[in-house]
Parts: C-alpha cells; sequence; structure tokens
C-alpha cells in the first residue's frame, strides 16, 4: 500500500488533535506544545508537495536578478564580489540537485538580495524616479512573496502556541 | 537536536528559598505557572507565612533566556521606580541572580495582586458585555495616558533607559534600536522585511509630541484587572521611553473591543495629545516587525541550540515570523497612512478621520 507524505501527516496531526489535544486543559502548556506541533505539521503538509519546484523558481528568478544587479554600474565592490562568488558556487542544472543544495543555494541568493537592499543608497520616496534595478528588486519581492506565503497561509493562522 | 530539560521549581524549594529571604519561616500551599507567558516564566504563589496567608509573583527567565532584548534587571528597575509613581504595579519586593535558586537564573519577586489577567464576560454578546466593554476600553485608555504623561525623569527613568534626544526623533529612535537588532542578529535572509524597512525609514513620523514612558506589551492579557477597573499593570518587559502611540499599536486587540475612533478620541482627551494618522499609521506596521524581532532573533536560536525545548519556538521563530512580514510588507512603495487605512480594512477610515480633527 502507498501512502503520501501528505496522508502520513494528516494521520499524525488528527490523532494529536482528537485523541491528545482533547485531553489536555487548553490553558496548558502541553495543549499549547501540541497546538505548535500541528501548525508544524500544517506547514509541513503544503510545503513538501511544492517545496523542490518552489525552490527552483526563486532559484531561477534569484540568479537573473543577481546577475542584472552585478550588471549595475553603482555597486560597491563588496556586493560585486559577494553576487560574483554566489553565482560561481552555485551555477549548473538546477534540475539536477538535491533539496539541500537547492535551499543553500536559494539561501545564498537570498542573502545577496537582502544585503543589496540593505545597502542600497537609492532613496524610497513615492515621488522619486526609481532605478531600473530597483523596480527589478521590488518585482522579484513580490513574486517571492507569493510564493512563500501560499506554503504558510493556512499553518500562520493557527493558534501561535 | 537535543533538548536540554528545564528545571521548574518545586514548592519545597520556593518554600526554602522565602523562608530565607524573608527570614521566617514560609510553607508554600500552591505554585503555578502561568499560561501563556513566553517571553519569562512567571510563577504565582500562596504561602503561610506566620500562619497568615501571603500571595506572590516570582518572575523568571527562561533557561534559555529571555524572549525580548532587555534584561529582567530592567523590568525590576521599571517596576521600583513605577511603585513609587501614580501608576498602578503591584509592589516589587526583591530582584536577584546567580543564587542557589531557578539554576542562578534571574528572577524578582513582588506581590500578589488580586485580579485577572482578563476582565470576566468581556465577550458576551448582552447589554451587560458592551457596557463592560467600553468600561475596559475607557479605562485602559485612561491608564495608557497616565504612563505616558507621567514625569519619568523626576522618578529616574532615564537613569537606566536611554530617551530619546527630542519629541522628534522618538520613533526614529526606537527604529535605529530595533532595526540594528535585526540587522545584527537575525536568522536567514529577509529581503522583503529589507525593502520594508527601507519604506518605513524614509516615512518616520516627527510629530511625536511628548517623549513618554512607553509600556510595551499591554491589553487584555497583561494588566490585571478587577471587574472593569485595572489594579496592577504588568509585563513591563518591553518599556522604553518614546512614542506613546506604539502602545495603542500594541494594545492587543483591547482598542477594537468598541469603536476604535472612539477608543482613541478618549485616549487624545486623557493624554492632551492629538493621535495624528502618521503616528498610528508607521505604529501599526512597526509593531509586527518589533514582533519579528522578539521570535527570530531571540526565541529561534535557542531552540535550534537546544537550550529551549518549547516546540513554540519553532511555530513562532518560523511561521509566525513570515506571517508577521505579511503584514509589513504593504507598506512598501506606498504611502503608510494610505497602506494602513487599506491594510485595516477600512475604506472610511478613522485614520482619515484622525487626520481631519488635527
Amino acid at each position: 500500500m502507498s501512502v503520501s507524505s501528505s496522508q502520513l501527516i494528516s494521520a499524525i496531526a488528527h490523532s494529536l488533535e482528537h485523541e491528545v489535544l482533547t485531553q489536555l486543559p487548553p490553558a496548558s502548556w502541553g495543549a499549547s506544545n501540541v497546538r505548535s506541533c500541528l501548525a508544524l505539521l500544517a506547514y509541513l503538509q503544503d510545503r513538501i508537495p511544492v517545496e523542490m519546484q518552489l525552490l527552483r523558481e526563486d532559484n531561477a528568478d534569484l540568479r537573473t536578478l543577481c546577475s542584472d544587479a552585478l550588471a549595475s554600474t553603482d555597486l560597491d565592490t563588496t556586493r560585486k564580489t559577494q553576487l560574483e562568488a554566489a553565482l560561481v558556487q552555485h551555477e549548473g542544472d538546477h534540475d539536477a540537485l538535491s533539496i539541500d543544495t537547492l535551499r543553500a543555494a536559494n539561501d545564498s541568493y537570498r542573502k545577496c538580495v537582502e544585503d543589496l537592499i540593505a545597502n542600497s543608497s537609492e532613496k524610497r520616496s513615492l515621488t522619486a524616479e526609481r532605478s531600473p534595478l530597483s523596480i527589478r528588486v521590488r518585482a522579484y519581492l513580490l513574486r517571492a512573496h507569493e510564493r512563500e506565503y501560499a506554503t504558510i497561509a493556512r499553518s500562520a493562522m493557527m493558534a501561535p502556541f | 537536536m537535543s533538548q536540554t530539560p528545564i528545571h521548574d521549581p518545586s514548592r519545597a524549594d520556593v518554600s526554602a528559598y522565602l523562608s530565607k529571604r524573608l527570614a521566617t519561616p514560609v510553607t508554600v500551599t500552591s505554585l503555578r505557572k502561568t499560561f501563556p507567558g513566553i517571553s519569562r516564566e512567571t510563577w504565582l504563589v500562596t504561602a503561610s507565612v506566620l500562619g497568615a496567608e501571603s500571595g506572590f509573583v516570582v518572575r523568571i527567565d527562561p533557561p534559555s533566556g529571555p524572549s525580548v532584548p532587555q534584561s529582567l534587571r530592567h523590568e525590576w528597575e521599571v517596576y521600583s521606580r513605577l511603585w513609587r509613581s501614580p501608576i498602578p504595579v503591584a509592589e516589587p519586593l526583591w530582584y536577584d541572580e546567580a543564587i542557589d535558586f531557578a539554576d542562578g537564573r534571574p528572577h524578582m519577586v513582588r506581590r500578589l495582586i488580586d485580579g485577572a489577567t482578563s476582565p470576566p464576560d468581556l465577550l458576551a454578546q448582552t447589554d451587560e458585555g458592551a457596557r463592560r466593554r467600553r468600561a475596559v476600553v475607557f479605562e485602559h485608555m485612561e491608564k495608557l495616558a497616565a504612563v505616558h504623561t507621567l514625569d519619568w525623569k523626576s522618578y529616574g527613568f532615564d537613569t537606566f533607559i536611554d530617551a530619546p534626544a527630542e519629541p522628534a526623533d522618538a520613533l526614529a529612535a526606537d527604529f535605529r534600536y530595533w532595526k540594528s537588532l535585526w540587522t545584527s542578529f537575525h536568522v536567514d535572509p529577509f529581503p522583503l522585511t529589507a525593502e520594508a524597512l527601507a519604506w518605513l525609514e524614509s516615512q518616520l513620523p516627527t510629530d511625536t509630541p511628548r517623549i513618554s514612558l512607553v509600556k510595551g506589551n499591554n491589553g487584555i492579557g497583561e494588566e490585571i484587572w478587577k471587574d472593569d477597573k485595572i489594579v496592577a499593570m504588568s509585563d513591563w518587559e518591553l518599556a522604553s521611553l518614546g512614542d506613546g502611540v506604539l502602545d495603542l499599536a500594541f494594545s492587543q486587540g483591547t482598542l477594537d473591543l468598541i469603536d476604535r475612533r472612539e477608543a482613541i478620541r478618549y485616549y487624545e482627551q486623557c493624554v492632551g495629545d492629538k493621535v495624528s494618522p502618521e503616528r498610528i499609521a508607521f505604529a501599526s506596521f512597526w509593531i509586527p516587525f518589533k514582533a519579528m524581532v522578539c521570535l527570530n532573533v531571540y526565541r529561534l536560536p535557542p531552540f535550534f541550540a537546544g537550550r529551549d525545548n518549547r516546540i513554540s519556538a519553532l511555530s513562532n521563530g518560523m511561521l509566525s515570523v513570515r506571517w508577521l512580514e505579511s503584514r509589513l510588507a504593504p507598506c512598501i512603495g506606498r504611502n503608510i497612512v494610505d497602506a494602513w487605512r487599506e491594510q485595516a480594512g477600512e475604506s472610511a477610515s478613522i485614520y482619515a478621520e484622525l487626520g481631519t480633527a488635527r
């Protein structure tokens, strides 16, 4: 019999929710631990089936953004070195990489973009003209947020503790 | 990952400790750790002291350390000064650390106040429930206004808390402090948050009318209530000097027990200053970010290091933080008042109305 990861997680969550949580006073640390486990299980259930594809999409998006940034003329040496290192270290066919390698690449690229934003001297203003790179960064952030939020939308609304 | 077990103090431990400290025989008859209470452990103690029943509260740093930037010593200093002020707090008795109690963890002891952290039947859908909700919100606004108008200098708060140079710098100073914590210590990259911070920084309000003592955590669940009145304001772990509007944004839904417009108007009457839409909008984006700092910087690392066995550190540090980031994100590229108005789902916004009232 073949049981999917999602079915396994559902079974564990059901047992915790209906056989364990109901035996505990709601305002207790034991019940809190079970509720936290249920939220994490819901997150796993929503993340596991799509994680590989999401990481590939995000990494492709990030590699393009990092390459665009590297071509930008107003980047300091530190940022250029960081971007070059990330792009070189994680180049290759991402379709063939393991999930751990994909995740490591993703962290590295995201750190580059985070540092790029944090060190940007571009003034945020409702009226000022934005640079082409800034427009691309913002568009990426929106796409990434939509991708990522889909995996936590359900679990993040569950009891936090 | 392996987890270090937490050693909770037993009745015998607490009896022995209180007996030694009070230099009189003390027998603990009841000992209970409150729930929730993530940042610090709060133990409610009932004891027999010389044949009379006495109540104590023992507040202890978790073995993994607090989930907030400020030390317990900071909270103790706040209590010590407020005890001499008009602000109602439980009597602080002593602070200690690195002694043979609670594994040497920092702790403070205060008197137990008769009351509850939530007024009874607050959400009852009856006339009495509606009356109580109004009374509770008005009481809370009065007490927050009292905190915000307290002459903090005369009580020595500036001897242990950095005060902004001037009111116009109050929100900027808070921004710099919390952003530096995040930038230095956050776990995992958060490019969206980096961009949101840049936008918030570009729209920092400067119209703070006065530098106030800011409570931090406040509202239902944080104060001690007896019927409709606050008999003690508790949980001063995030107390700071700055703009009191942060407390309105961090009131845990208390304002929404009635029409929020009415709550803020009453607060304005009590405090004697208007609340500009820019300040409340900024604060409403800023509070989720501060929560992100507490959960990601102070809760998550001890869990991964095996020093905190509470699984909520993981769910809060990963899931709640991403949810908070999604509340922060709508400020990007927007006027923060417009963004807040839209996020609050108020097309006929109270903040637009407040804006016209300035």
